[in-house]
């Protein structure tokens, strides 16, 4: 955090400093060569330019932190490069002796720097003093060569003090321990390589657990090596992903000069304040958002900020400020940039973009406050009442959305009249490795990045013929009440289009804030897919923004969402607007957003938009029940659904719905809330809810569109029907205790480094007297689950299991066998037993425990390769 | 197929060529723009792509377009029905391949016997030929790698009306 005023001196930012020494350093220690070299009658080509180069961003920088000696002899040097650089002149071997001394100096001031955070007394004056005597040397030769000796004579007995000095200082320095010892400096091209490296090795893993579990080798050591393989395969990109990132601080650090040099230039003062400098962003996107965010920070200065006299006029203090803040939120990093300015005025903006033909003087009237913000976005709208050199260049707010939204980011907007203006930059963390939802059109796979993605809806073929509209040659979705535009991928890529009877998958995708669904033919798994950049004889087509190698070996190209929707000629301005005002809500207080249904009998109940996860719609056949809990296959595991009804005064549903909506939650493992009919979402004052104190699953009740709502408490409700997943959260830290029976050594052997490698506590008992014994014993012991086998020789495997059910109802147990008898496990199943399991199959295990909410999920890297669509 | 005089070369720099066969005329690369040389192998298709782009190819992890050299030369589809081969080719874009019809051998030939390639090559066919090298009793055309990256640009608009009958459409 640090802060910097044009009017004073700046109090120095650490980032900053560090930055300078290090670039210094390597500057003086790369001009030292180059000057080595010169000495030893090889100079290299361009050696002056070069230098001047170095020296100029050193006076810069040291000048920016009043560095004031670095600055003064920086400027002398640099003047003298100029000289030769420009007359052409080659310096003579005094002149390098000279330029390696001054090098020395300066050195020794940065080392002073990096030890004492200050330059020391170190005295400049009489290099400076002899540089300038070269200079005037110089100037004098090119007009009359005799003027130089005496000139020299005079100069060179000041040398050795200086040089003396520098050396004292060193010496001190050199004490010091070196803060830069944990650290190395790599090439970037080394890390490039890298990430290629893992990249090829996290395609080679997905390979491999993927034939690992087709073959489906019952050695467990395969099985193990192959997890371990995964987990380290995971850790490593994680670790080499670490390498790329660099502070977003490298973007800001011009920041503070532009400023000052701005405010002078259009008499504005303004103090400027950066925080969260060291938030790591992947390299290549420090390049993508640097221009962005210096565009932004330019229409501030110009644009928002007042003169002084305006602003002690409205009242606000003569002295501006400007805002940046850089922080990571929900896996993205934000970069924040604000103003105190005169804001935007919706008024003006309208008329504005009239002015230039952009609306027709109805459709500006139409829009809202806020569409009309959204204006700036457009191409040609500059809103300076006179071009200026600041910002008028011909390049707008429009081309900052282009560059952010190309780098994968997003940007949003939010003005007040008078207050000022804040813009956001959303970025994703990294490029080179993303989720990606892989779906099939026109038989060819193709992948959709996860960021981009918003929710999928699947159509039967009944609800296709009503579902779908067509206005005016252009078909939408009425998805909530809201016209999505559907663009079918197999028509933008001239595939072979699949006959409609099959029903219609829907990709709900974003771009920024726009959003449309995407039809395609089929929707498979998610996987982390690594993007290979298309050649340059593809970067033509705007559909695809890469390609991937998938877990089969297969390649798939890479949807860009964007290019698509430009390809189909979707155009959402006036949409956007209204769908950035509705982001906008949710991170303020005040109205929030509800979604509303009907649930049981017939009652609206409505919870908060903001918890939930995804809305679905399921085949009712689809439900399974198993043991008084109804659960349903979704996105490749078990999840859970509830029933309000059970907890909640509504009434029970009547059972005729083909189709099933269900409000899904996320608490660490998804749950499914059954509900009648989703109606809407809608925005609920705080103030207009009816606290109630009687129910323990309503927060409150309201009225919306004239019937009384329920505001339920989702929370409350899963605690009560389905604790376990409630008590996982609190758990997550403890490794589950498993009792398992088996009567086979090997068996207890083989399974014992499996759980144990998936961090699960396993207590083996051989024989179910053992089990009840550990069960019903006074010990109290504290068990998560127990897995029993049923065909002991003992022969009371099952007697065993529904007597352990009977006792212990909290108690997951699952059945655990070779044989497959459907019948007994109808029967063990309906007697309490949770699920039943084939010995054989090691990873039904561990999803049972983890519907159960015995074990917590997997991480999300780990590949799924058995899913089917929940839908 | 190497029967270049042995005085030639010890007189004059020579360098390695490989040569592969395409509409019946022998082409040639420097063997060090050859990455490898495959049988025909799977391709994912590219909608929308240019035509001559057959697909891409998935060489151990690393993603390339397939390249039709056919079409991109502008010579007839193949009809004989037999298996093409895949060339790997280091390009200033990084790694392209293209299909051919077949593998020749590698040939050393001196620099010296290289000339511009003539006059009468058809406009369609000249960007991608750089240089012409007659042997015995027929020519080595030497393809123009990078070529193959840029833009067709109005390629047909100056297709000359002489050029070599052979490689007509």
């Amino acid at each position: 955090m640090s802060s910097s005023e044009n009017t004073g001196t700046p109090e120095r930012d650490q980032e900053t400093v560090d930055l300078f020494i290090d670039e210094s350093l390597e500057a003086l220690q790369r001009i030292e060569q180059w000057l080595l070299d010169a000495e030893a009658g090889h100079p290299p080509p361009d050696l002056m330019a070069m230098m001047f180069r170095d020296i100029h961003t050193m006076k810069g920088t040291s000048g920016f932190l009043a560095f004031e000696r670095t600055q003064k002899l920086a400027h002398v040097v640099e003047d003298l490069l100029a000289r030769f650089r420009d007359s052409g002149t080659p310096p003579d071997t005094h002149h390098y002796a000279r330029l390696m001394s001054s090098m020395d100096l300066l050195r020794s001031l940065v080392q002073n720097v990096k030890t004492t955070q200050d330059e020391g007394a170190v005295d400049v004056e009489a290099m400076v003093a002899q540089l300038r005597a070269d200079l005037a040397g110089l100037l004098n030769r090119a007009e009359d060569d005799s003027n130089v000796a005496p000139q020299e004579a005079v100069t060179e007995t000041a040398a050795p003090e200086a040089l003396h000095e520098a050396t004292v200082v060193e010496a001190a320095a050199s004490n010091n321990v070196d803060s830069s010892d944990g650290t190395v400096r790599v090439n970037v091209a080394v890390l490039d390589r890298l990430m290629n490296l893992i990249g090829e090795l996290v395609l080679a893993r997905n390979q491999m657990v993927q034939t690992v579990k087709t073959v489906r080798d019952p050695n467990v050591n395969t099985q193990s090596a192959c997890q371990r393989l995964s987990l380290v395969t995971s850790d490593l990109q994680e670790q080499i992903m670490k390498t790329r990132m660099q502070p977003v601080g490298r973007v800001f650090e011009k920041i503070p000069r532009l400023v000052r040099d701005l405010g002078r230039q259009m008499n504005k003062q303004v103090n400027v304040h950066v925080d969260g400098t060291s938030t790591e962003i992947d390299k290549a996107l420090v390049e993508a958002i640097r221009d962005p965010v210096l565009h932004i920070v330019r229409n501030a200065m110009d644009h928002g900020i007042e003169t002084p006299d305006v602003r002690v006029r409205t009242g606000k203090a003569a002295i501006g400020k400007l805002n940046i803040r850089a922080s990571h939120e929900g896996g993205m990093v934000t970069i924040e940039v604000s103003d105190d300015g005169r804001g935007m005025d919706p008024v003006a903006l309208r008329a504005h973009a009239v002015k230039k033909g952009l609306l027709s003087d109805v459709a500006a009237q139409r829009l809202s406050d806020r569409e009309a913000l959204d204006l700036i976005f457009r191409p040609g709208f500059s809103t300076a009442a006179q071009v200026t050199d600041i910002s008028g260049r011909g390049v707008g707010m429009d081309v900052v959305r282009t560059h952010v939204e190309r780098a994968g980011g997003q940007v949003e907007l939010e003005s007040v009249l008078n207050k000022g203006t804040t813009i956001r930059l959303k970025m994703p963390l990294t490029l080179a490795i993303i989720p990606a939802l892989l779906v099939r059109t026109g038989g060819q796979q193709f992948a959709i990045p996860q960021v981009n993605l918003l929710e999928l809806v699947y159509l039967n073929e009944d609800q296709v013929g009503t579902a779908i509209e067509n206005v005016r040659g252009a078909t939408f979705y009425r998805l909530r009440g809201e016209m999505l535009p559907l663009v079918y991928l197999s028509s933008i890529l001239q595939l072979s289009q699949r006959p409609l009877e099959q029903g219609t998958n829907i990709v709900v995708v974003a771009v920024g804030s726009r959003r449309y669904g995407l039809v395609v033919d089929e929707i498979h798994d998610t996987e982390e897919i690594v993007i290979k950049p298309l050649h340059s004889q593809l970067k033509r087509v705007a559909c695809y923004s890469g390609a991937t190698v998938l877990g089969d070996g297969g390649v798939a190209l890479i949807v860009e969402v964007a290019g698509v929707a430009a390809m189909a000629g979707i155009d959402m301005s006036g949409r956007r607007a209204a769908e950035a005002a509705r982001a906008d809500q949710d991170t303020r207080h005040g109205p929030q957003q509800y979604v509303v249904f009907s649930a049981g009998d017939g009652g609206q109940c409505a919870v908060p938009l903001a918890m939930v996860a995804r809305l679905e719609q399921i085949a009712s056949a689809s439900i399974e029940h198993t043991v008084g809990a109804e659960v349903v296959q979704y996105r490749g595991s078990i999840m859970r659904i509830l029933r309000p009804e059970a907890v909640l005064p509504l009434g029970t549903a009547e059972q005729a719905l083909d189709e099933q909506p269900l409000i899904v939650f996320d608490f660490g493992q998804k749950i499914g809330l059954a509900v009648n009919r989703i109606v809407d979402v809608v925005e609920i004052d705080p103030e207009q809810v009816q606290m109630l104190g009687e129910n323990p699953f309503a927060q409150g009740r309201t009225v919306i569109m004239g019937v009384t709502t329920l505001l339920i408490d989702v929370y409350a409700i899963v605690r009560e029907l389905a604790p376990h997943f409630i008590k996982e959260r609190r758990q997550v830290t403890q490794r589950p205790r498993v009792l398992l029976l088996d009567e086979s050594a090997a068996m207890r052997a083989a399974l014992a480094g499996f759980l144990r490698n998936e961090g699960i506590d396993v207590t083996f008992a051989t024989s179910s007297a053992a089990v009840l014994q550990e069960l019903r014993g006074q010990q109290n012991q504290h068990w998560d689950a127990l897995i029993a086998d049923v065909d002991l020789q003992s022969g009371d495997g099952i007697a065993t299991l529904e007597a352990v059910c009977e006792e212990n109802r909290d108690l997951p147990v699952f059945a655990w066998t070779f044989c497959d008898d459907h019948d007994l496990e109808e029967r063990l199943c309906a007697n309490g037993v949770r699920d039943w399991i084939s010995k054989l199959d090691r990873e039904r295990l561990l999803e049972a425990l983890q519907t159960a909410g015995v074990l917590s999920r997997r991480r999300k890297t780990d590949l799924k390769t058995d899913v089917r669509s929940a839908a | 197929m190497n029967t270049v005089n042995p005085a030639t070369l010890s007189t004059s720099e020579s360098a390695m060529w490989a040569t592969f066969y395409l509409n019946n005329e022998m082409f040639a690369l420097r063997v060090e723009d050859v990455q490898e040389v495959m049988m025909a192998q799977p391709l994912t298709p590219v909608p929308l792509a240019p035509q001559y782009i057959v697909g891409l190819l998935n060489l151990r992890g690393q993603i390339m377009p397939a390249i039709d050299l056919r079409r991109r030369l502008h010579f007839a589809a193949r009809n004989d029905h037999q298996d093409s081969n895949l060339l790997v080719l280091k390009t200033r874009d990084g790694l392209v391949s293209v299909v051919v019809d077949q593998i020749g051998d590698v040939l050393e030939l001196p620099r010296d016997d290289w000339r511009a390639p003539p006059e009468t090559l058809a406009a369609q066919h000249r960007n991608f030929v750089a240089a012409v090298c007659p042997i015995e009793n027929h020519v080595v055309l030497r393809l123009n790698v990078d070529a193959l990256s840029d833009d067709d640009h109005s390629l047909t608009a100056s297709i000359s009306a002489s050029s070599l009958s052979s490689t007509q459409e």
